[in-house]
This record gives structure tokens, sequence and C-alpha cells, in this order.
């Protein structure tokens, strides 16, 4: 398996190439830098004397982003990783994001895990891919196929992120999906900018991306890669219902909820979470479904003597790895252990309880605005 | 292919005739991202079509009657269709 580069050259790509024949490896197919200005096209064109599958393309005019790109994109007839002259991609960050393209066929587009940090630490514990509501990235490796099928980008956006959202909703269309390899990591020289809003035509064509985006962000499943290279430099931190002075979940990696769960909607807040979600009390509680469903969806559930954590193994058909005793000394060691290896059946669980527990939601809200009578 | 680092007229010779040979590749590949941007643009610009505009009066009143007949008179509805089943068989066991 091999996949070619697209790059849209800047003033730094020449410098960039060298670095990314060393990390590409085997898997690298043909570099196509696209050229604005003729200096930087000359400057590349001597660095083909060492890599002979260079190809270097002159745009008679001075030509967007979006439409250097599509240059390089129809010009192939591998997969295509899409780069950004800022970004280093780490050793076998191709190769791995190329397997994952390939470990199905409704995969349309593979973006690796952005840090610096996490090429520093060894990421086999965690879940290989996660879903994402888009491909927008400095990074991306698109599916040949899928350019064959609906093109490359529109010509009509001229922001990059736009172009990359419409491309990434119209491969959704046909039945595909975005994912990110979280064993690939990349670097970037500069730091990102901040993704702007949605507007316009991208609207008007996918009036449901907002929605989308915002609810793919909801849950553990897409925060186990950065809360498993933060809880690198530090030990996890945890926090309960209510985080200590307002401080956003997004700051700790471990939710510890200790009191039982009442209704739909608290647990729906507590899977909503960006935390790994460990239970505590179980005994207190006085809905069975609603602990079943909470259980299934923890990554680590605590009890309180070893009877208990029997009978709850057997009761609720817990995988028995995944219940605790309590101990003072203990929780730490549990902590750690649900954000070095997250269990991926229960985060997968706890995606589709949640998504399941907004759709009865929003049902009943659709139910309640009826006119009755009807 | 690397560049020898030897230098010989003839090496010279050969390198500036590669070089050639890269450029013309290259422009061969412009000519052709160039087409394919073209067929991209024409596959862009492909809408899709307006949602047809709603029945006209007729066929709602006509569909009206016909569910109307059909509730009202729900026998002779059934004996008119097996009536006409019965006699299209018949026209065509004629030889």
């Amino acid at each position: 398996m091999k996949a070619d580069v697209v790059v849209a050259a800047g003033d730094n790509t020449h410098s960039w190439i060298d670095a990314v024949y060393r990390s590409g490896g085997a898997p690298l197919g043909r570099v196509v830098a696209v050229c604005n200005a003729p200096e930087e096209a000359a400057l590349l064109r001597e660095l083909q004397g060492r890599h002979a599958e260079l190809v270097v393309l002159l745009n008679e005019t001075r030509l967007g982003r979006v439409a250097s790109w599509n240059r390089g994109l129809l010009l192939g007839e591998r997969d295509v990783l899409l780069l950004d002259d800022e970004v280093v991609l780490a050793e076998g960050c191709l190769e791995e994001m190329l397997e994952v393209l390939h470990g199905s066929d409704r995969i349309a587009s593979v973006a690796p895990l952005p840090s610096v940090a996490a090429s520093k630490v060894d990421l086999a514990s965690i879940p290989r891919l996660t879903e994402v509501p888009s491909m927008r990235g400095p990074c991306v490796l698109l599916r040949r196929v899928l350019l064959n099928m609906i093109g490359a980008f529109d010509p009509a956006f001229q922001r990059t992120d736009e172009a990359q959202d419409d491309w990434a909703m119209r491969a959704q269309r046909m039945g595909t999906r975005h994912v990110r390899a979280n064993r690939a990591v990349v670097g970037r020289r500069a730091s990102a900018p901040a993704a702007p809003a949605h507007a316009g035509l991208l609207l008007a064509r996918h009036p449901h991306l907002p929605e989308q985006a915002s609810a793919a962000l909801l849950g553990a499943e897409p925060h186990a890669a950065p809360h498993f290279v933060a809880s690198r430099s530090a030990p996890p931190r945890v926090c309960t219902a209510a985080p200590p002075d307002g401080e956003p979940r997004e700051h700790f990696q471990v939710l510890y909820h200790s009191a039982p769960i009442d209704d739909a909607g608290q647990l729906l807040a507590l899977l909503e979470s960006p935390c790994h979600l460990v239970l505590g009390q179980t005994g207190t509680y006085r809905k069975r479904a609603l602990l079943f469903a909470a259980a299934h969806s923890a990554q680590a559930v605590i009890t309180a003597s070893e009877q208990e954590r029997a009978a709850l193994i057997a009761d609720l058909a817990l995988q028995p790895a995944r219940v605790e005793v309590e101990s003072e000394a203990g929780l730490t060691s549990v902590f750690r252990k649900v954000v070095d290896h997250p269990c991926e059946e229960s985060l997968r669980h706890r995606a589709l309880l949640a998504n399941f527990l907004r759709s009865l939601g929003q049902a009943d809200h659709r139910l309640a605005e009826a006119p009755r009578g009807r | 292919m690397g560049d020898a680092t030897t230098s010989c007229k003839e090496c010279e010779q050969l390198r500036a005739e590669i070089r050639k040979v890269r450029e013309e590749r290259d422009a061969a590949l412009l000519s052709v991202a160039r087409e394919r941007e073209r067929t991209n643009a024409v596959l862009m610009s492909q809408v899709a079509p307006a949602s047809p505009p709603p029945k006209p009066i007729r066929y709602w009143a006509v569909d009206l009657l016909n569910s109307g007949v059909k509730k009202a008179l729900p026998l002779p509805h059934a004996g008119v269709r097996a009536a006409a089943q019965l006699l299209r068989r018949f026209r065509k066991e004629e030889p």
C-alpha cells in the first residue's frame, strides 16, 4: 500500500520535502508540490535530483490553496495524503494511516493525532481509531475511490477548512465515515489557528453540520487519546459530579460518580461528559435499569465488598476486570488504569447509549410540540 | 535516481537531459491535472433537480373521489376489480 502526497508549496517547502521523504518510509509514493511562484518551482526542481518521484507543478496564474490542492489530488491514482508544509510526520505515521484507511471500505478519510507529546509515548493501549465528524486539517489521507466518485474539493469555497468540510459531508452522503488514527502522530512547526465558525454556502448545503460537529465531541470516546497523552506527564486528574472551582470538565481525565443516578437525564449528562466514567456506591441505586446502563458505560465500577462485587458481576453481566473492590490506595490505580487502558467496548456502549437517550429526548420534545387531536 | 557527484562533460550533458525530461514530464502531468480540474468543476457545478411542484388540484380531487368510493362501496369496488381481472384472463386464453 502506497499513498501519494500533495502539498500546496510555500516558502519553506523545499526544506520540508527532505523530512517528508525521511519520515514517509516505504508507503510514500509520489510527492506532488503545486507552486504559484516560478522561484519556488526552481528551488523544488533542484531536489528532483535526489527524489526522482517528486513532481513539481507550476500554476500558470496564482491560485488559491483549494485550487492548488485539486490539481495534485486529481493527478494521482493512489490514495492521497494532503499535507501542509508546517506538518512534521512522525515515523510510521503514514503506514498506520494507510492501515486504518484500508481497515474498512467505509472509511473515506483518515486524520492523524496532532500532538508533539504523543510522538514520544507508546500509544498501543488506546483505541486505534476514533470517528470524527469531518476531515478538516493540515494532514489528511483521502481514499482514491471516493475522489473518483465524488470529485475533489469544490472550488466555490475559498477557505480550505470549508472545502474540506464540504468534501467530508459529500463523502458521508455516500455512506462513508471519517476517522482519526490515534496511533499516527504528527507535529506542527507553527501553532494551528483557531477554526472559524461554519457559515454561508457550507451551511446552506449542509445545515446539519454544526450539530453533528458538536455532538461528535460529546462523551469520552473522542477524548481517549488526548487523555492518555495528558496523563503521561502527570497523574490523571479526577473530578466528581461538580468540578472544583467551576473548572471545565475538559481539564479532567476521570469523572468519579459515587451517588445513585435517579433519571435518564442525569445519566445522559454523565455520558456526555468528556471524562472516563468510574462509578461508586452502586449499592444505593434504586433503579436497576439505570445502574445496568451506567455500569456498562463506565470504565470501572467500585464496590464496597467482595460479595457485592460478585453479585454485581453476576446481576449485570459485567466484565470482572472492570469491577473493583473499594480501597483508598486502590482508587488511584483504578483511575490510572482507566486512562491508560480504556475499554473500547464500554466507550462504544456509552456513545450508543448517549445517542439513544438524545434521540428519545428529541422524540419526546417533538411529541410535546405536536398539536393535540391529530 | 540520485545525482552523481562526478563531473565531466558527458555527465553534465546527461544531467541536463534528465532535467529536461523531468520538466517535460511535469508539464505533461500539469496538462492532465488541468483537464481533470475542468471535469471536477463540471461535476461540482451539477445542481440537484428541484423538488417537483405540488400535484394539480384535479389529481387530489380524483384521488379523494376514488378513496371515497372505495370506502363507501367496498363490495361493488372489489367486484368491478374482480370482473376486470376475469375479463383480462378470458381475453388471454382466447386463441
